[in-house]
């Protein structure tokens, strides 16, 4: 191979090009900045610019020779039904109440993994925390279907302990659907915590409790500021995959609990005619969602900046 | 006679990045065979020099010679001088003998030529049998060797080292001058060595050219830059120096009498070192190394004298680095032998030997600059 | 009361772990179950349903297209993210967080809101929903991946390094066929598992990008919607072993390059010669 290209290099128009190349800094940069350019014009501003278009249209596809229509409508059509705006509060307090149980979870998994077990496993532990999460939102709804269904693994267990009023109603429920989203967002709770707590010096902790910090003073006053940013970045990527989700509250949750990406995806699933009302609630949606992350990441930041004067 | 064609030839070469002036106005000329430093303080243009050298920096003017061809507009993978870089840039990807085979295999070589020349250079590195490891299983000096094997295998019309022996630990460092300057002498090449260590350029270059700001100072070989600094930043930044600030008064043929801070002395005109000569109402400095400086007052000849207190005592075991605070407040270094000293008193006189000074005369122009 | 506190933690992730691995192991045992419905308990066991899934026409087919799709999209998130994360590391400053912004900017996205946009983006461009236009939104949403894996082997790399190659002559293709590419090679084979994985396991974006054809997300996804037979869980499971073999590999792969990198340095680093 570099044998071939060290021969090309023989043919003069070869080594013309190359010239070129090594001494036209515009030249490299345009070669390099071509295929990114295009890429992310074409798939990350785009889609969001044409969704945004479309939340305007009267309707869409535009009929051929017909004028387009610009209207506000579908905004306010968000409003105007109480169905939508409860699903859209109940999906952000889901997502945030989830967000909130998988740190509580989390956080001790985290910990003991980098800082309590022994540092010769810790790398094994994490490996096995991590594992079953190489597999899809759908096999784990459904792994969780086989729990908690009225048949399921819990009910036979609980009978079989001589539980009278068996079987409960563990599925299609709240409590069921966080249980299974919890299973599905704690691995990006769990990267950024580790990695956070991994960097605290074990040399801290050492020299807070020789100058007499108890336990607890250790862990408030080092531990959890030290690992701010962690928690940050875990409940920021926790929060967007809840608000997000489509598939695991239509397996898991109940019929009454719809969420409101539900909402937006069975606009969508519908007949192209209600894009841009599905458009347009997924604006306010992403819209709301980033707002809420933004808010809540500066208050955690301003903050820390306090703290540090 | 034909005259010699230099390895190495810098005409005008000058860079700037912004206002800051990197490379300004350098000359240079390196004859083949020749082991030249460049040292001077970090930020000084020397490893910029080294770069345009090699066509990884572009000049903004000048041009650049090899033997004797111009090579100023040639790419960097085209040109015949290859260079050691200061974190060796080992690939770590590739085993030492694919290291060393690198720059054979770009101009084409055959495989078994390639071969041949590596075990040549491993031989000369002394790392005969440690071909097949990779970079990462070398000791810090191991892979320094390989670096330097690395650019010699392509036989360069010159050898450029960026400060190829700062990442080492002192007494590796030594036997890496040590062994650098031994190869250079049996591969008989042309070394353009950079460094800001002085000790290090002193001990194995054949010529030091001194930087500073973009220029070089002084070009000489290293005893002479020691012992005669053409410019105060020289005198500085080789070794300690005293120095004092001075008026010439008058210049009586082999002699000048100079006015330094409130005395007179008389100093021999030969020791001028900055190439200009001294004449009156000009503005010189005089540079007296700490060594120059001794206790022993009875030498013969002129001498210049001056007493004071010691107010610091720095031990060296063979040295002792004191501080004198002379009567009219500035301070003196001076580095003498322990037996000389007596205890219990801390006012003492020492002088030092006319011929063991220097006088610089300061450029008014340059200094304004 | 400390002896508690000490059990406390080990305590806590071990059921941490019980809860991760429980349902996945019930699920499995499932799929023995010698019954066309899913309940507790199982008195009778068979391995029918693990040998019938293998042979059913549907599964395979949407099995061989997850996986059409997983190569196609990952091959072209690579050729993309690798010049991406070029053009980043060239770029400093405010520039440069913009384009960082930009490139992750599909990652905080609500999945739906992504797959909706590009649902609609597809349309305008008149490429039809299906293989390719799945294989194009699984490539979006993976790019800023490849892009993170890249640079972050890319800033490790010793600028003198590409300078030294052609200071020994190399041209720009071969510094970058001999020296980028080879360093890179661990971030780019760890890029390439991830993003295979990634695809693999999307339900969303299959499923408002995808056509007749079904990934096999979608497919499980529709199935769970009209019942469960032990069948889905014997599926399930061998595709759950499946996926997380690979992914441990791809895991251990990446650890074990970037670890085995370090261990010879410090193992040998101090070794005078």
């Amino acid at each position: 191979m570099t044998r071939l290209l060290v021969g090309l290099r023989r043919f003069p128009p070869y080594r013309a090009l190359l010239e070129l190349y090594s001494r036209s800094p515009l030249l490299r940069l345009l070669l390099v900045a071509f295929i990114p350019v295009v890429w992310i014009a074409a798939t990350n501003i785009t889609p969001l610019l044409q969704m945004i278009e479309i939340s305007f249209y009267e309707q869409y596809p535009v009929r051929q020779g017909e004028p387009i229509e610009w209207t506000l409508r579908h905004y306010a059509a968000f409003f105007e039904r109480s169905l939508y705006i409860t699903a859209f509060v109940r999906s952000f307090v889901f997502a945030s109440l989830a967000t909130i149980v998988t740190l509580v979870i989390v956080f001790p998994v985290a910990y003991y993994i980098s800082k309590v077990a022994p540092k010769s496993a810790s790398t094994r532990l994490l490996l096995l925390v991590i594992a079953p999460f190489w597999v899809s939102e759908i096999i784990r709804s459904f792994a969780w279907i086989v729990m908690l269904a009225n048949r399921g693994a819990v009910n036979s267990f609980l009978s079989m302990m001589g539980l009278p009023g068996t079987p409960f109603e563990l599925l299609y429920n709240n409590i069921s659907l966080t249980i299974g989203v919890v299973y599905l967002t704690s691995l990006y709770m769990l990267l950024p915590l580790y990695a956070a707590l991994e960097k605290i010096d074990d040399n801290l902790l050492a020299a807070a409790a020789n100058l007499g910090a108890p336990a607890r003073q250790r862990f408030t006053r080092i531990v959890l500021p030290l690992s701010r940013e962690g928690i940050v970045a875990g409940c920021t990527l926790v929060f967007l995959l809840v608000i997000g989700l489509y598939a695991m509250p239509q397996l898991l949750g109940g019929p009454n609990n719809t969420l409101f990406a539900s909402t937006i995806g069975q606009i969508f699933a519908k007949a192209g005619d209600s894009w841009p009302l599905g458009s347009a609630f997924s604006i306010i949606l992403t819209g709301s969602a980033l707002a809420y992350v933004g808010l809540f990441i500066a208050l955690f930041q301003r903050k820390r900046r306090g703290g540090a004067a | 006679m034909t005259e010699t064609v230099p390895a190495i030839e810098l005409r005008n070469i000058s860079k700037a990045y912004g206002a800051l002036r990197v490379i300004d106005d350098v000359s240079l000329r390196v004859e083949k065979g020749v082991f030249i430093t460049l040292l001077g303080p970090s930020g000084c243009g020397k490893s910029t020099l080294l770069r345009s050298i090699v066509g990884l920096a572009q000049p903004d003017s000048g041009q650049i010679l090899v033997d004797g061809n111009d090579i100023t507009n040639a790419v960097a993978h085209n040109r015949p001088v290859k260079m050691v870089f200061q974190d060796y840039a080992l690939f770590p990807h590739m085993t030492v003998a694919q290291n060393i085979g690198f720059g054979c295999e770009m101009q084409g070589m055959s495989r078994q030529a390639i071969s041949e020349r590596c075990q040549e250079l491993l031989d000369l590195i002394r790392l005969p049998d440690l071909g097949g490891r990779f970079p990462d299983a070398l000791s810090g000096g191991q892979r320094q060797r390989v670096a330097l094997a690395r650019a010699l295998a392509p036989d360069p019309s010159a050898l450029l080292l960026d400060e190829p022996l700062g990442a080492l630990d002192l007494k590796l460092r030594q036997d890496m001058q040590r062994e650098l300057k031994s190869i250079q002498r049996r591969t008989e090449k042309t070394f353009v060595f950079v460094t800001h260590d002085q000790e290090e350029a002193m001990s194995m270059s054949d010529l030091v050219a001194v930087m500073n700001k973009g220029r070089i100072e002084q070009l000489d070989a290293p005893q002479n830059v020691y012992a005669n600094p053409a410019t105060e930043f020289v005198a500085n930044f080789v070794g300690a120096a005293n120095l004092f600030r001075a008026h010439v008064i008058a210049v009586d043929g082999d002699e000048a009498k100079l006015e330094v801070e409130g005395s007179e002395w008389i100093v021999p005109m030969n020791r001028v070192t900055s190439g200009h000569s001294l004449k009156a109402g000009d503005r010189a400095t005089v540079v007296i190394r700490p060594e120059a400086l001794t206790t022993d007052t009875t030498k013969a000849g002129k001498a210049i004298r001056m007493t004071g207190k010691v107010t610091e005592q720095t031990y060296f075991g063979d040295r002792v680095h004191l501080h004198l605070s002379l009567a009219n407040g500035r301070s003196v270094l001076i580095d003498a032998r322990p037996q000389s000293l007596r205890p219990g008193v801390d006012e003492m006189t020492v002088e030092c030997a006319a011929s063991d000074m220097a006088i610089i005369v300061r450029d008014e122009r340059a200094e304004q600059s | 009361m400390n002896k508690l506190r000490r059990m406390a933690l080990p305590g806590l992730f071990w059921l941490f772990v019980a809860y991760l691995f429980l349902p996945l192991i019930v699920m499995a045992a499932m799929g023995f179950r010698d019954s066309n419905f899913v309940a507790f308990p199982i008195h009778s066991w068979t391995t029918q349903w693990y040998r019938e899934v293998l042979f059913d026409r549907d599964i395979l087919a949407s099995l061989w297209l997850s996986a059409r799709v997983a190569l196609l999209s990952t091959v072209i998130s690579i050729v993309v993210g690798l010049p991406v994360a070029f053009l980043t590391a060239r770029t400093s400053g405010l520039l440069r967080g913009a384009l960082v912004a930009l490139v992750v900017l599909p990652a905080f996205l609500p999945v739906v809101v992504s797959a909706i946009a590009l649902r609609i983006f597809i349309g305008r461009i008149g490429l039809e929903t299906g293989m390719v236009a799945i294989a194009f939104g699984h490539a979006v949403a993976s790019m800023p991946f490849v892009v993170v894996m890249v640079l972050t082997r890319l800033n490790s790399m010793s600028h003198n390094m590409a300078d030294a190659a052609r200071n020994l002559g190399a041209d720009e293709v071969i510094v970058l066929v001999r020296i980028v590419l080879p360093y890179l090679s661990p971030a780019l084979l760890g890029a390439f598992m991830f993003c295979m994985l990634l695809s693999f396991e999307d339900f969303v974006r299959s499923f408002f990008l995808g056509g007749f054809e079904q990934t096999f997300p979608v497919l499980l996804f529709s199935r769970l919607r009209f019942g469960f037979d032990p069948g889905l869980a014997a599926i399930s499971t061998i595709i759950l072993i499946a996926t997380t073999g690979f992914g441990l590999y791809a895991e251990r792969f990446i650890r074990t390059r970037r670890l085995g990198r370090d261990t010879s340095l410090s193992a040998t680093g101090n070794t005078h010669d």
